[in-house]
């Protein structure tokens, strides 16, 4: 079983505009359990691209080459789509298919056919067109989401800098003040 | 080992028959009295030969008086003669997700049964298959009132959402 962001989920990045046009890639590793399977929440809305129609997704199934099969399913509402990466290792992604389910959350889940664990690569759009057609339009993946970076040593040197200086100026300020009878 | 007349060999079948009727018996009644979890639910149905067909499928658990769910299996049996493409099942709740697939079209074995723990409510089933080609199945389920398929039997029922 494998819950929503668990910790199985590895490497998760979200890329620029690609140029088979979709924007949000992630890899991902299933166990060796033959149950295990993945589940990420996609949003689609609107980032000025217009409004989202439908989500398109296709999988890769990645070396090693290991018995099972790979897949990727698409659910809101009542609409459901699967597609199968039915050859592994080979570079190619599964068929890409799509759920027209406007704005909002979508279910995606990876799932495999039998024991071995798998690696795969996961792709996935909005578009503003029924069918995955029309533009590229806001896609987010909470699971894909990079942590928020630390300042590295330069900024937090510069950070320490400043304060020291608030301090000696604030200090020197209140020297000043008593000095000419203000404490 | 002594010699045993063949007519002492029907005797002894003849009185044994009805020993076995009432011991079946016996074992039926007790069965149903006690609602194991063998008594599954069944639901034969097709997928189409478009490569994305998905059958979407709400199962609810509730009780019936076999006591208060807390859990629910699933097996798909593919029913299909022939090869590929297999046919799998995905049974989620919340953030919980599991999956099974028959690897072994045509034979009498489905594939290994999966299930996940929850209350009264609601467990969304996908049906789907690795590829294009028409596919028949067998799907069994059935919801307990023990944790991890224990317990009785109890409440069960299924409505479709989207049949390809």
């Amino acid at each position: 079983m494998r819950v929503l962001a668990s910790a199985a989920l590895v490497a998760w990045v979200v890329l620029g505009p690609a140029s088979a046009g979709f924007a949000a890639t992630g890899t991902g590793t299933l166990s060796i359990d033959p149950a295990d399977a993945d589940l990420i929440r996609v949003e689609c809305f609107d980032d000025g691209s217009g409004m989202p129609a439908s989500l398109v997704a296709q999988i890769r199934d990645e070396v090693p080459v290991e018995s099972p099969f790979v897949s990727v399913q698409i659910v809101k509402g009542s609409a459901a789509t699967n597609a199968t990466d039915a050859i592994d290792g080979d570079g190619l992604m599964s068929p890409a298919v799509f759920v027209d389910g406007g704005a909002g959350d979508y279910d995606v889940f990876i799932d495999k056919s039998g024991a071995g664990e798998e690696t795969y690569q996961l792709q996935v759009q909005c578009m503003t067109g029924a069918g995955g057609t029309g533009a590229a339009t806001g896609t987010f993946v909470a699971a894909w989401t990079s942590p928020v970076p630390l300042m590295d040593g330069f900024a937090r040197a510069l950070m320490v800098g400043l304060f020291a200086g608030v301090v000696v100026w604030r200090s020197l300020v209140a020297r000043a003040r008593r000095g000419k009878g203000w404490a | 080992m002594g010699m045993m007349a063949p007519g002492s060999i029907r005797r002894r079948r003849a009185e044994a028959t009805p020993a076995l009727l009432i011991g079946a018996l016996v074992a039926t009644l007790a069965s149903a009295l006690v609602g194991t979890p063998a008594a599954a639910h069944t639901r034969n149905d097709s997928l189409g030969a478009q490569a994305a067909a998905t059958d979407h499928l709400e199962i609810t658990c509730f009780d019936n008086g076999g006591g208060a769910p807390q859990s629910i299996q699933v097996e798909i049996l593919d029913a299909s003669p022939g090869a590929l493409p297999q046919v799998s099942v995905q049974l989620q709740r919340g953030d919980s997700l599991v999956s099974a697939s028959d690897t072994t079209n045509g034979d009498s074995s489905p594939s290994p049964e999966i299930g996940l723990n929850g209350p009264v409510g609601i467990f969304r089933v996908l049906v789907t298959k690795s590829g294009a080609g028409l596919k028949y199945y067998s799907l069994s389920y059935h919801c307990t009132a023990g944790p991890d398929g224990a317990g009785n039997h109890t409440g069960t029922s299924i409505s479709v959402l989207q049949n390809q």
